[in-house]
Formats: C-alpha cells, structure tokens, sequence
C-alpha cells in the first residue's frame, strides 16, 4: 500500500520541520498539526488519511488524548496510527495500543532517512502492508 | 401489792427511755419512730399502772385506771402500725389500719366515761381493780386482743415465707413482743373477777429488755450472733423471774404474810446462789437450746464468713469479687450498697480514681479527697463512730479536713471506708453505705470485714494486676494497630513519590531526548548532503558531533533503563522466539560498523534450526546488541565470531572477539555500574560509551533467568558469553513430569 496522506503530530517545529523534508524528499506531502487538538479538528472536519505519526507529550491535546477522542467519535473513521515520540513510559503507550496504535518509534533512535523504513516495518508486522 | 407497783415503774422508765432513745437518734426512720410510739404508749400504761397501785383513794384509783385504759388503747394500735411497717404491708392493710385509727379515737374518748371503766372495787387482795364498762366489753376481745392478735399473725406468716436473716429478725419480734402481750394479757382475768394474779406484768418487763439490748448492744436485730447471746438473756431473766415468783408464792402460802424486806433479802441470797452455781450450766443448756432454735434452719454467719473467705481468695475477676463482697455485706449486714474506689498510684488526682458498683452516684463527690485521706491515715473510717469521738473530743469538731470527709460522705451515703493498700503503693478504699436498717455498724460487723480485708487486699492486688496487664495488652496492640497504619499511610505515600520519581525519570528522558533527536537529525541530514555540499574535514567534525550525540542519547536510554532496574520496575513481555533470527538480524544491523572497523564478523552456522528461548526479545536484543557493538569497538584487528549451543535447559550465545582483551583484576569489576577499563579509556577513547551497557546487560539476563560471563587474555581478546532458559515445550514438559512422578 502506498502511503499518500501521511498526518504528522508534532509540537516541536523542528522535528516537524525534519520529518516534513524528508518525506517530501520521499514524494510524500504530509499533514500537519502541532497538536492534538488541531489533528482532531481536522480529522473531525472529514480529512481522510492514510497514517497518522503520533507525538504524545503534547500542549492542548496529548497523542493518548487524541485517541481517545477518536475512539469516542463515531464521526471519525478508524485510524492507523504509529507513534513517533521520546516517551519511554511504557505504561501510556501500551494504553495507546490499547486505544489502537500500531506501533512505536523512538525518535532519538533512528536517523530520518530510517522513518519510512520502521514504518513499513510496523505496518509489514501487522499485515498492514 | 408493792411488787406490781414496782414492776411497773421499771416498765415505765425502760419503755420511756427507748422512745427517747430511738426519737433522738432517727426521727426519720419510719419502723424506728412507730417503735417509739408503741414504748410511748407502753410508758403512759405502765406510769398510771404504777400510779393506780399507790392510789389511796377511790377518784384516784379511778382516774388512774382510765389512763391506763388509754394506754392499752394506744398499745393495741401502734403495735399494729409498727408490725405492719416491720413486714412492709402497710398498704396492703391500710383498710385494717384505719378501722384501728377509728376505734383508738373512739375508745379513747369513752375512757373518759363509764363505759369503759365503770368503777373500780375491792377485787380479792387489790384494794381498787377497775370494772368494765359497756364498751369494754367490745374493746378488749375486738381492740385490743384482735388488733395485737392480727399483728402477730401478719409477723407469722411473714415468718413462713422467709429466709436467711429475715427470718430470724421476724423470730425475735415475735418472741420478745409476745412474751411481752401474753404477760400484759394476764392483768385482765380480775376485771371479770376471775382469780388470776396479773402475774404477767413481770414478764412485760422481758419485752422492753430486749429491744433495749438488742440497740443499745447490738444496734437493733440485724446479727445473728447478737439474737442468739439476746434470746440467752431474756431466758435467764425469765429463769430468776420465775424463781422469784416461786419464792414469793411458797413465801406467801408457808408465812401467810406478805412479802416483806425479809423475804426480799432472802430471795435475793437465794437468788444469788443459784446464779453462783448454775450459771455457766444454765448458758451452756440455754446456748445449746437458743442455738438450735435459731440456728439450725438458717445459716449461720460465720458460715457465711468461712464461705465469703474462701470466695474472695478463689476470685479472678472484679465483677466477680465485686459480687462476693455484696452478697456479703448484703446478707449480714444489710448495707444500702457497697463500692470500691480505686487509684492506680500514690499521687492520688481525680484521673487515676475509678469506680466499681457505685450506681446513682453524686458527680460532686471529691473521691480523691477521700482517698487521699483513707490513704494517709490507712484505718477503719465510721462515720457514726467519728461522730461519737466529736462529740468526746472537741478538737475534733475544729478538724477541717474531718469535717469535708464527714460532708463527702454524707452526700454518697457513705457510712464505712475501709482501707484496702497495696503493696505495690496503689490504694483501693471499700467503701460501705448505711444499714437499711438505718442503724450503725457494731463490733461484730467491723471485725468480720476487718478479718476478710486482708483476703480481699491480696486477692484485689492480684486482679488489678492482671486488669492492668489486660489493659496494657489491649494498649500495646493499639499501639500497634496506630503504628501499622502509619506505616501503610507511609507506604502509601512512598508509593506516591516513587510514581512521581518515575514520571519525572520518563519527563526528563523525554525532554533530554527531543533536542538530541534534533541534534541528531540535522547532523544528519548535513552529513548525507541533504543541506548542500561539504567538505572532509567539515564531514569529520560533524561526524564526531554526531558520534557524541549518539553517546548522549545511549546514556539517556542507559539510565532511564537502570534506574527501572533498580527500582525493579522493568517490565518484560516473556515469549518464545528464535534466538538465531535475532542474532543474524542485529549482525546485519551492525554490519556497517563492521565494516567500518575493517574487520570480520562471522555467525558459526548452528548444528540445529531451532533455537526458541523464553525471554523478551526486545530485551535480549538489547543485551546482544549492547555485547556484539562492544566486541566490534574493540577489536582493531581480526574480528568477532558469534557461536550457539545448547544444553538441557539453556541456549548458550558466545560473541568471540581478537581484541584487546580485559586486565585480570578489571573482570570481576566489568559488570559494575558505571565502571570503565582503564585500558578501553586508555586505547580507544573514542569508544565511548557509558559504562552502564554492561551492567543493564546483566541485570537484564538476570531479570530473564540467564547468567552471563566473560573470559578474557589481555591483547589476545575476550568471550563474552550468555544464557538464556529454553522454550519449555510440552514434550519436554511432559518428559520432566514423567521423570519427577
């Protein structure tokens, strides 16, 4: 499958700006919302997309509350999401698999060029790809 | 006629005296003050007796006579009112009593007249003996005769149904009264001139005798042992009487004269000898007669004593010894109530004094005074007896403190305090009321509960100690239970911080990692020419940065990793895999460093294809991960060679490396936290490294069951090798099962 619409939710602009050109490079021209709030906005106006990458520490509204609110919106389809993020709590992000997040990459982990390889990884895992 | 005037005249005194005697001492007591009233009308009928008896002339012997018909008016109703107080069936009778009531004022206003006494006249060796009236006839068999009668029966039947002391209190009533009315009975023959001597009137003597030495000796019927030596008496007096009366008969028939001084001094030598000689026989033969009377149906009070003792000493508990005391006290003495004050120490303040069995208690009352004073001056404390000491001693009256201690006792209707120290400095007090009776305590009573205090002292002592040793117990594991649920709420509370350590741990390894993660990108992205062209050298400095900031991120992820091993708050996801996949997927991963380093890695093909541990993979990759990239950094020159096997229970992983190799005394250190060999510092000091990779490493195998080791030769290289638990299968499981049954 190949991704088209990819929403990164990101609070740090850097990163953002990181994962932006990259994926741009990659001939992928992402969504972006610098926090949950803005994410479920534009999910709740209809936005389709293919993946979201999930940051969780977040201002206004956390990833984990971001799926939360997905979940309890019927409006809003189902998403694949995989998180992107430096939290190393496994305690929230278990809760997130259990709100339906796919997978986890811990950003200090990777080099850019690695992000679309860990996703495909992830979504390969999960019989998703 | 000299004798019956006599006779009279002691009646008159005695009977006098004991209405004063028991108005004076208490006019409130309802049984108390009716006795009274009986002696007053037995006074007014024995002062006209002896009156009429000297009379000279005829008006006299008749005024005289109708006193005295008053008198016996009187004798008859009050004795109803004292009998049916006695038995408490006042209001169950008071229809009875108030048709007393109405013939006493009746007869009483028709003494004045003939009706009642028509005349007096010579009546065989009586100069005046009065004659009855109309109305006499009526008042005698009715009145007199039937109201006194109906009192005795009320007494006997009272007698029936009782028990214990009751019964001999009822016993002595009806004995002393009646000796008294079947003696007053005899003076009526002669009114009808029927020759019978009023002979009886000595014998009315017996009566006032034993109420007067019953309270005046004894404090009035409530002890057994005084009834018994009272009833020896009466019978004694009885004895000389009868002798007396003998005497003056045989006198009279062999003189044929009267009585004279003469006969009296004769009587009296006769008298006295026959009390010389017989006496001690008389009391033992009376004792023994008296004893069976009295005794053998109740029981004694000794008995009670002996039993009281033996109860006291075999006592365990307070209630219980409580119990015994009152029973006693109640039974022979009759006290309103009975209480123990107790004060846990010498200092004695109005916290540390308790109560046991004080009910409708004063709040007013100053306990600790009492005790305070009971405690200074450890004797027998009687009111009635202070009382008396007053009024001897007038210093006493000025005494303050007495005073108080009287006015205390007073008002918790105490009559006795009685001393009962301990040992150990403590101080307990018994403290008595009064006698319901309303009497005073007598020797008898003090003596017995003075014998009975020292039994009571030690067995209280005892029982004390193990209330106290029951309320320590109780305390401590109050105490206890306060100290548990501190320290839970302290757990609690622990639990809390260690929540909060851990989040702020996660917060700070997420903030520290965000810039990092940026450092790390453009570093990057510069270095892959994403940011345009650049030179070597500038390619080798960022390159370095970029190697730093790796080690940066390594040793977040490091002490993030020891501080939850530490904590013990690692989790692992146990699962079974493929050891073998994992090796050759981080070897592929490593590859380029490898490379790099332009040296080999080599994977010794295993004998077998199967390799599934039970172990968290995640973990275990870690661990691989961690020993194959130090193996690698090591080794300048040669390679590394991973290599598999298997025992029984374990695969066993060895990552061989042509290093540098471990100096001997560096091995046992290798897997300490944050310990670096002086020669990977000294060689190699781009290595990096954090110096904890090999302490989670082992921790992490520990944590999943595994040992890990090393062997090394300084510049030959070094064998790291581990080993983790087999999968357990269910055959081999079925195997271990069959082999352990």
């Amino acid at each position: 499958m190949k991704l088209k619409n990819i929403l990164i939710v990101e609070d740090e602009p850097y990163i953002l700006d990181i994962y932006q050109e990259l994926l741009t490079s990659e001939g992928i021209a992402p969504l972006l919302a610098k926090n949950g709030q803005e994410a479920y906005e534009l999910l709740a106006r209809g936005k389709k997309v293919d993946l979201i990458l999930l940051d969780i520490m977040m201002p206004r509204l956390s990833g984990i509350e971001l799926l939360r609110k997905i979940k309890k919106n019927s409006k809003i389809a189902p998403q694949k999401v995989i998180l992107l993020t430096n939290l190393p709590d496994r305690e929230i992000i278990d809760q997130c698999y259990e709100l339906g997040a796919l997978g986890m990459i811990m950003k200090s982990d990777i080099n850019p060029d690695q992000l679309i390889e860990k996703i495909n990884e992830i979504l390969e895992k999960k019989g998703l790809m | 006629m000299f004798a019956y005037a006599f006779i009279s005249l002691i009646n008159f005194f005695i009977a006098l005296s004991i209405s004063v005697f028991l108005l004076l001492k208490n006019i409130k007591h309802d049984l108390q003050r009716r006795l009274a009233y009986t002696n007053i009308a037995i006074a007014v009928w024995s002062f006209s007796y002896w009156q009429w008896q000297i009379s000279h002339h005829y008006s006299d012997a008749l005024f005289w006579t109708r006193i005295l018909t008053i008198g016996s008016v009187f004798i008859a109703s009050t004795f109803l009112l004292w009998t049916l107080t006695f038995v408490n069936e006042i209001k169950r009778f008071r229809f009875i009593l108030v048709l007393c009531y109405i013939t006493t004022a009746l007869f009483t206003i028709f003494s004045a007249t003939p009706l009642m006494v028509e005349t007096v006249e010579k009546t065989f060796s009586f100069p005046f003996w009065p004659k009855p009236g109309l109305l006499y006839n009526i008042f005698l068999p009715i009145h007199f005769i039937g109201f006194m009668l109906f009192g005795f029966i009320r007494l006997w039947s009272n007698l029936l149904h009782s028990t214990g002391t009751d019964r001999q209190r009822l016993l002595i009533v009806i004995v002393g009264m009646g000796v008294g009315f079947l003696g007053g009975l005899t003076n009526f023959p002669l009114w009808y001139n029927v020759p019978i001597y009023p002979w009886g009137n000595f014998f009315i003597i017996i009566y006032p005798i034993t109420l007067l030495y019953a309270i005046v000796r004894y404090r009035f019927l409530d002890i057994r042992v005084a009834l018994h030596t009272v009833t020896i008496k009466i019978l004694k007096i009885t004895i000389l009487l009868l002798l007396f009366i003998i005497f003056v008969f045989l006198y009279s028939s062999i003189f044929k004269q009267e009585i004279y001084f003469t006969g009296y001094l004769l009587f009296a030598l006769l008298a006295a000898t026959v009390i010389t000689f017989t006496d001690e026989l008389i009391d033992s033969v009376l004792q023994r007669l008296s004893g069976k009377i009295f005794f053998e149906k109740g029981i004694s009070t000794f008995d009670i004593y002996r039993k009281t003792t033996e109860l006291v000493a075999t006592s365990f508990s307070l209630d219980r010894i409580y119990a015994v005391i009152n029973d006693f006290v109640q039974t022979v003495m009759q006290t309103s109530y009975v209480t123990f004050l107790f004060s846990d120490t010498k200092k004695i303040n109005h916290s540390s004094v308790t109560m046991k069995g004080f009910q409708n208690f004063d709040s007013t009352v100053n306990l600790d005074l009492l005790l305070q004073y009971i405690n200074q001056k450890p004797s027998f404390f009687i009111l009635e007896e202070v009382k008396r000491r007053q009024f001897l001693e007038k210093t006493l009256v000025k005494d303050n403190m007495l005073k108080l201690i009287m006015q205390e006792m007073e008002k918790m209707q105490a009559e006795v305090l009685i001393p009962l120290p301990e040992k150990n400095g403590s101080f307990n007090v018994l403290v008595l009321g009064k006698k319901n009776s309303g009497n005073a305590y007598n020797i008898q009573d003090i003596n017995m509960l003075d014998s009975l205090r020292f039994q009571l002292t030690t067995t209280l002592e005892n029982i004390l100690l193990y209330e106290k040793e029951k309320q320590f117990s109780s305390r401590l594991k109050g105490e206890v239970e306060k100290a548990t649920s501190k320290l839970r709420s302290a757990y609690e509370q622990l639990k809390t911080i260690d929540k909060m350590k851990d989040y702020i741990i996660d917060i700070s390894s997420h903030e520290l990692r965000t810039p990092a993660t940026i450092i790390k990108s453009y570093l990057w992205l510069v270095l892959n020419g994403k940011k345009g062209r650049i030179t070597k050298i500038q390619s080798s400095a960022l390159d370095r940065a970029y190697q730093a900031n790796e080690r940066l991120i390594q040793l977040i992820s490091d002490m993030l990793d020891v501080s939850k091993i530490e904590a013990k708050r690692l989790e692992l996801n146990i699962a079974s895999f493929d050891i073998f996949d994992l090796i050759q997927k981080v070897a592929e991963d490593l590859q380029f460093k490898v490379k790099e380093e332009k040296i080999f890695l080599k994977i010794e093909k295993p004998h077998n294809t199967d390799y599934q541990i039970s172990a968290d993979r995640e973990k275990t990759e870690e661990v691989f991960t961690n020993l194959l990239t130090n193996a690698i950094k090591y080794t300048k020159q040669g390679g590394v060679t991973v290599s598999i096997e298997e025992d029984k229970f374990y695969i066993i992983v060895h990552v061989k490396d042509t290093g540098v190799g471990i100096q001997p005394e560096d091995l046992p250190k290798l897997f300490t936290k944050f310990y670096r060999t002086e020669q990977a510092l000294v060689e190699i000091p781009t290595a990096g490294g954090t110096g904890l990779g090999l302490f989670i490493t082992k921790s992490l195998i520990q944590m999943m069951g595994g040992t890990i080791w090393v062997e090394s030769k300084v510049n030959e290289g070094s064998v790291f090798s581990f080993k983790l638990p087999k999968k357990i299968d269910t055959n081999s499981k079925k195997e271990v099962l069959g082999e352990n049954a």
